[in-house]
């Protein structure tokens, strides 16, 4: 066995094979590496919705943005392929969207938000979505909801080799590749990536004239970076897990459609580099728990733009060199326990340092937060359960007002799988640290944004012989007061205030089924929002623009996904529906002020062999089979029918 | 399964439903006749590309707007910074778009466009074939041959300009902007139509943002003090013929950031923005204390003196991102009444 271990981890050590990931729908999916949190009256504390294993798995080889915006009800605003991806959940802007990485907040502290498109869906094991009630229990911040990424450790599957290959059009090639070993008290596993793209695509630029097909330039991307985890159990109850992940990112920002024909050949781009160690122990015993974590995050942004006056002398004309660098220091401490059957306590206490040096700053700008928290799950009856969890954040030592969260949920009928349930809470977003320092016009006196919501949801879990179901409707009214706005003032450069008093309201749906019929096994989850999110405030009022819903959220959304597995043979589809956004406060309906909806359809055929050792995967997918041209963000050209092959062997 | 089904064939119609040429809500016609009235060029919003042109005929007593997209079917591009009357034709400098569209002064019908500019500001007319074009990136101004409608040359100026005006066969270029470079922005240089040399410079204070000319031939020239206030802003009387700073106004607040100097059509009183609308004749020795017209809770952005009636035109930007308002006062500033325009009037242009 020794020896086992050691070829394992020497053939680790050699390195890593590049490799691929995406997409592959195995026939066989881990479904007992995916821990479902919530939904079971029995067990979480709060309502969450987990991406089923299908869905992760099908984007495997791609990015989290991509992946939450076929599977989830979460809103993607995405800038074209490799570009700028940010979420917001439930009407609610992308900085108020926290992300979680085993506890760890990944938003940064000066932008405040999440690129979600430099987040591997390879890296991620389990991806929960919290919101209401269940976010504010998590942490403060999400305003909107929490996405919560976790990396969970799977012992005793001895050598771990996954390596994925896929190519497709625009020049477009990724490597994706997990390489381990899993023993019985001791995992060691590499997942690294590397994926670029032309993105080269043709497009028709309505936006200048005259009107013309072009190709897509200076939208080029190169991400690569790996994920190292260490997990070893130290005792009988006892576990230790170490992480590091380095990621480089490098793309180049294309210009909008109407900017095509700008003079000075301007060479524009953007790198990322960011590096997140952890450390973390936990510690069981009959009934509980403990974890502890420590966490160091760096990340690095340049932005560079430069134009020459013209090719011969190759003379400056425009040059901006912006370098960013944050350092964060993160500690989470938490503990539950089962005091007796009808009572769970939980206490935790999270501390975040945050440091930033910019030349965006007039100096290096530092802040540390301190947060504890207080809840109990209460179960007195068979069929009821409560939670209820306070927190009090300090930030600088200035204590913020108490944040509650309270859950109630009744399964009314003993013979129907239905569960109801109400959710209250309180949460608080903080600004960023460019709302409060950025030069000129941060505002060092902003307010933390409070957010109050209400929320109704109803579970259904019906089942039989071969099918089963999941549906998961809720109702949610949010208001958001002191919402920070920039302005622009006498001065001429803008200024963050808390300003707008925002309400968003909706219906959500979710359904998830499952079914074997005689040679086919069929699993699909659809999905619906109904969202309204209007400025209330009384500048709002006196402006004309309340009541009008804010830019860049649709009122509509909805997507579905779909696998159909015939013995080796299987066929997916991926279908998004984005309904119209706003891209102005105006009423008036015209192009400007309104991109149009638009349905973005996705086709695979594979086929798996299964082999003396492992199993080869071979899949063909056609991206935006109906050719839908389409605007996500105004002005952002994005391709057109596309093709992609994917090659996937597997242990 | 049968449901699956009839979800998927509902993902597909709408699909194919979306699958028409974006835009395609509006058909460009044959042209619109504007008739009598003034342009309202709305700036919008930066990299948003969300300019737009509105007219206001005086026949209809209506404003109406997106007259570009209607025209022609496309958007006018990446913030609209000025806008030319030559002839018959308008050209529109889309700043950072880095083109200037040419269109039918009439049916603003797409003609031409010359495209390859870094950042260009405004056109300054000399004659048939030369108009200078000037950049807030590129330290010179782009020579152009308005007839042509081709770029013909450079002028170097070693730094950036802004507003540019044709007096006494002189070109009056003033050099506002600090931004991407290092060069100091409170001068005024003076250049060589012919020549297309600079011959002269005139130090004034930070950001010269507007200049006019009055009955006399004398230049006024409005300078903000600097984006961060660093100087006092001021007001300068210059002679065209020597160059010389005839007269100097001092404004009493510092952080204050006047802008948008204009005159009536007799060219004796001149008119800016300083929260709020202020008016002088060129005879005054001092500035008005108090305004013609209170800001109150507008956000005044551009202004004009509408030369038949001598009404004063003033946009509101309201919260720069949507839709601003038009307000026409009376000569002695009397609301006449407000129409809505486009996001950021950034300028009025009379015809």
């Amino acid at each position: 066995m020794k020896e086992v271990f050691i070829r394992h981890v020497f053939l680790f050590l050699l390195g890593f094979v590049p490799m691929l990931a995406e997409a592959v729908i195995p026939d066989t999916v881990y479904l007992d590496a995916v821990e479902v949190k919530g939904r079971h009256l029995k067990k979480a504390s709060f309502q969450t919705h987990s991406l089923d294993s299908l869905s992760i798995a099908a984007y495997s080889a791609s990015d989290l943005g991509s992946l939450l915006a076929a599977g989830s009800n979460v809103f993607i605003k995405n800038y074209g392929p490799g570009g700028l991806s940010t979420a917001s959940f439930r009407g609610t802007s992308a900085n108020q969207t926290l992300v979680l990485w085993n506890d760890i907040p990944l938003n940064s502290p000066n932008l405040g938000q999440v690129d979600f498109s430099m987040i591997p869906v390879q890296f991620v094991d389990q991806l929960q979505l919290a919101w209401g009630s269940a976010a504010s229990a998590m942490r403060s911040g999400g305003l909107g909801g929490v996405v919560s990424l976790d990396n969970k450790p799977d012992f005793n599957r001895k050598l771990i080799l996954d390596v994925v290959q896929t190519a497709g059009s625009y020049r477009h090639f990724g490597s994706y590749g997990t390489l381990g070993y899993s023993g019985r008290k001791v995992i060691v596993k590499t997942r690294a990536f590397r994926k670029s793209a032309l993105n080269d695509f043709e497009f028709l630029n309505t936006a200048l004239l005259p009107q013309a097909m072009m190709k897509q330039t200076s939208a080029d991307y190169t991400d690569y970076g790996f994920l190292q985890e260490l997990h070893i159990y130290t005792g009988k109850n006892s576990q230790l897990s170490a992480y590091s992940w380095n990621q480089w990112n490098n793309r180049n920002l294309p210009p909008i459609m109407t900017n095509i024909e700008k003079g000075g050949q301007p060479t524009e781009f953007q790198y990322d580099r960011f590096h997140r160690h952890m450390v973390a122990f936990k510690q069981f015993w009959s009934g509980g728990k403990l974890e502890a974590k420590a966490a160091y995050f760096t990340e690095n942004q340049h932005y560079y733009l430069k134009t020459i006056n013209n090719p011969e002398d190759n003379e400056t004309v425009t040059l901006i060199d912006s370098r960013n660098t944050t350092h964060a220091f993160h500690t989470v401490l938490q503990a539950n326990h089962q005091l007796n059957w009808w009572l769970e306590l939980t206490a935790g206490y999270t501390m975040d340092q945050e440091a930033v040096n910019t030349t965006n700053f007039v100096k290096l700008q530092k802040r540390q937060r301190n947060l504890m928290k207080l809840g109990a799950t209460f179960r007195p009856l068979q069929d009821f359960k409560g939670s209820v969890y306070f927190s009090r954040e300090y930030v600088d030592g200035k204590a913020s007002g108490l944040s509650p969260a309270l859950e109630l949920a009744y399964v009314p009928f003993d013979k129907l799988p239905l569960t109801i349930g109400i959710g209250l809470n309180r949460n608080l977003r903080y600004p960023s640290l460019n709302d409060l320092y950025w030069f000129p016009g941060g505002n060092a006196k902003l307010k933390p944004e409070i957010g109050h919501t209400a929320e109704l949801f109803v579970n259904l879990n019906p089942q039989n012989s071969h099918s089963k179901h999941k549906v998961n409707a809720s109702m949610f009214f949010s208001d958001v007061s002191d919402w920070i706005q920039w302005k622009p003032t006498s001065y001429r450069y803008w200024v963050p205030v808390n300003i707008a008093r925002v309400f968003a309201r909706g219906v959500e749906l979710n359904w998830q089924w499952e079914g074997d019929f005689n040679l086919f096994h069929l699993q699909a989850s659809a999905n619906f929002a109904y969202t309204r999110t209007t400025d209330e405030s009384p500048v709002a009022k006196i402006e004309n623009t309340a009541g009008k819903q804010l830019m860049y959220i649709p009122r509509h959304h909805a997507n579905l996904m779909a696998q159909l597995d015939i013995r080796q043979y299987y066929v997916k589809t991926a279908a998004e529906f984005v309904g119209k956004r706003n891209t102005s406060l105006n009423g008036e309906e015209i192009f400007i002020n309104s991109l149009k909806p638009y349905v973005l359809f996705n086709l695979a055929l594979g086929k798996s062999w299964k082999l003396s050792q492992g199993k080869l995967t071979a899949e063909f997918q056609v991206l935006n089979l109906l050719n839908s041209h389409y605007q996500a963000v105004m002005w952002r050209p994005m391709p057109g029918r596309n093709f992609q092959l994917l090659l996937r062997y597997a242990l | 399964m049968m449901k699956c089904n009839k979800i998927l064939l509902m993902f597909l119609l709408l699909g194919m439903a979306s699958c028409k040429e974006e835009p395609a809500d509006i058909t460009p016609g044959d042209g619109l006749a504007v008739g009598e009235g003034f342009f309202v060029l709305n700036q919008g919003n930066f990299t948003l590309a969300n300019a737009s042109l509105s007219f206001y005929s005086y026949d209809s007593a209506k404003m109406s707007n997106y007259l570009f997209y209607k025209a022609n079917g496309a958007p006018l591009g990446d913030v609209a910074q000025s806008m030319t009357l030559w002839n018959d034709l308008a050209f529109i400098v889309m700043n950072n778009s880095g083109l200037i569209y040419i269109v039918d002064a009439q049916t603003i019908k797409f003609k031409n466009k010359i495209s390859g500019l870094q950042s260009p500001r405004y056109v300054c007319i000399i004659n048939d074939h030369k108009a200078y074009v000037s950049d807030l990136q590129q330290p010179g101004l782009t020579i152009i041959d308005p007839t042509a409608q081709s770029i013909t040359g450079q002028v170097n100026t070693g730094k950036t300009v802004e507003n540019m005006v044709l007096t006494n066969n002189k070109v009056f270029a003033a050099n506002w902007s600090a931004y991407y470079q290092q060069k100091p922005n409170n001068t005024l240089m003076v250049i060589d139509p012919v020549l297309d040399t600079v011959t002269d410079s005139v130090q004034l204070v930070k950001e010269p943002n507007s200049m006019v000319v009055d009955k006399n031939g004398m230049l006024w020239v409005l300078c903000s003090g600097g984006f961060l206030s660093e100087e006092r802003p001021a007001l300068f009387k210059i002679n065209t013929s020597d160059n010389s700073i005839v007269n100097r106004y001092d404004f009493s607040d510092q952080l204050s950031s006047p802008t948008q100097l204009v005159i009536n059509k007799n060219k004796d009183s001149l008119y800016y923005l300083n929260n709020g609308v202020y008016r002088l004749s060129i005879d005054d020795n001092t500035l008005p204390e108090t305004p013609l017209i209170p800001q109150h809770a507008h956000v005044f952005y551009a202004l004009e003196i509408d030369p038949g009636f001598n009404r004063v035109v003033v946009s509101d930007a309201l919260n720069y991102v949507q839709d601003g308002f038009v307000y026409r006062y009376s000569p002695n500033g009397t609301l006449i009444d407000s129409l809505k325009s486009g996001i950021i009037p950034g300028q009025f242009i009379f015809n």
